[in-house]
């Protein structure tokens, strides 16, 4: 993919004498800039302030009191969350609802979640989504609960880590 | 952890991907009035301290009151022999909590183990000291403790991870168990019998004690 940096960094005579390589380089850009909009222009935020979750904060438990096993550093925690998606501007067309968490300061954490049937059950990894909805969007809002265990290895956490869930959707 | 290159490729190429549409979606949610804030938010806090230290009988990850004896009787005709007499103990801790193998071989052996629980990935240590009085006392007679000496090993693993070494009469530093880790030996006491003492029975007690930072 040309950038259109290198067309802004070319001296201002060579620019005079090179119209047709001006022009195609601006041609490239407009090329670009519709192939990136076309990737991702389906995928929007979800409103999904109406969510309720149990409790605010959560301390990580270790798995197994002493350092020991297969899983001797992981720590977890669940927790549960009543969602509500408001899927209004969606309704009535086809869509791939995500949930997703950014990247944590420290590592990786896994959340793996079940659901009373409405959404999917899944997993996802910070910094990545997982698929909790695909079909058509028939109603307003999308309910359900989500049991949610937040799976880490509990020596990266040392200190509070606030994690910022959120959705996303991407229509079909 | 340490990943695979191409799976830590493939991840960045996700997150990319992920970036863009992340901006595309801002950008079209703002023409009508602004991203939805977030309302599902967890604040998860950091795992449990926590220190384990175990030395003969003891119960996993729980406060046991039990006190071990280590003990040996010297026959008339050995006393002050200077010929050392091997210690047994009326412990009976065979296996490790820490995977159920039996490390140690009671009653010749005593289990000592421990572990020290931090949530960080910076090295820390816990310290593993004992006390022991100056001397084993019968009545008005004694025997300095520094008479008494152990040796350290374990089934499956000869390395003496927490050391051998002879009681001072003081306060003195066995070893320092890293964090997340769990350090295990058994110890076998034995007596110098150095001296010619009065009959008796000779007791002290020593303690054990696990501090962290």
């Amino acid at each position: 993919m040309s950038h259109p940096a290198r067309t802004l960094a070319m001296p201002v005579e060579a620019a005079r004498n090179s119209r047709p390589l001006h022009a195609a380089a601006a041609a490239m850009v407009l090329v670009s800039s519709l192939i990136a909009d076309a990737r991702c222009a389906n995928a929007f935020r979800v409103d999904d302030s109406a969510s309720q979750p149990i409790a605010a904060q959560s301390q990580l438990k270790w798995k197994t009191e002493a350092p020991k096993g297969q899983d001797a550093n992981e720590a977890e925690t669940t927790t549960r969350v009543d969602i509500r998606l408001n899927t209004l501007p969606w309704q009535g067309r086809n869509g791939r609802i995500y949930m997703a968490l950014p990247p944590i300061r420290t590592g990786q954490l896994r959340a793996l979640w079940t659901t009373q049937g409405r959404l999917q059950s899944g997993s996802l990894v910070s910094g990545g989504r997982g698929l909790v909805y695909q079909g058509p969007i028939s109603s307003a809002m999308l309910e359900d609960i989500m049991t949610v265990r937040i799976a880490v290895d509990g020596r990266l956490i040392s200190t509070a880590e606030t994690l910022q869930f959120h959705f996303e959707i991407e229509l079909y | 952890m340490s990943k695979p290159e191409h799976s830590v490729a493939k991840w960045m190429t996700k997150r990319l991907r992920a970036g863009t549409c992340r901006i595309a979606a801002v950008a079209a949610i703002s023409i009508a009035g602004g991203v939805p804030a977030n309302a599902w938010v967890l604040t998860v806090t950091p795992g449990a301290r926590a220190i384990f230290l175990q030395v003969g009988n003891g119960a996993n990850n729980a406060n046991l009151g039990t006190i071990n004896v280590v003990s040996v009787a010297v026959s008339s005709a050995a006393v002050g022999s200077g010929a050392a007499q091997t210690m047994t103990t009326d412990s009976t801790q065979s296996t490790s909590f820490f995977d159920g193998f039996a490390v140690c071989n009671p009653p010749a052996q005593m289990y000592v183990g421990g572990f020290f629980r931090q949530p960080s990935t910076t090295a820390s240590t816990a310290t593993v000291q004992v006390a022991s009085p100056t001397n084993l006392v019968s009545g008005t007679d004694t025997i300095p403790f520094s008479q008494i000496s152990w040796i350290s090993t374990a089934n499956g693993n000869a390395t003496a991870d927490i050391p051998a070494g002879t009681f001072t009469g003081g306060t003195q530093f066995l070893v320092n168990i890293p964090s997340n880790r769990w350090l295990e030996n058994c110890h076998v006491f034995s007596y110098a019998n150095a001296a010619v003492v009065p009959a008796g029975t000779f007791t002290g007690r020593v303690v054990y004690t696990m501090t962290a930072p």
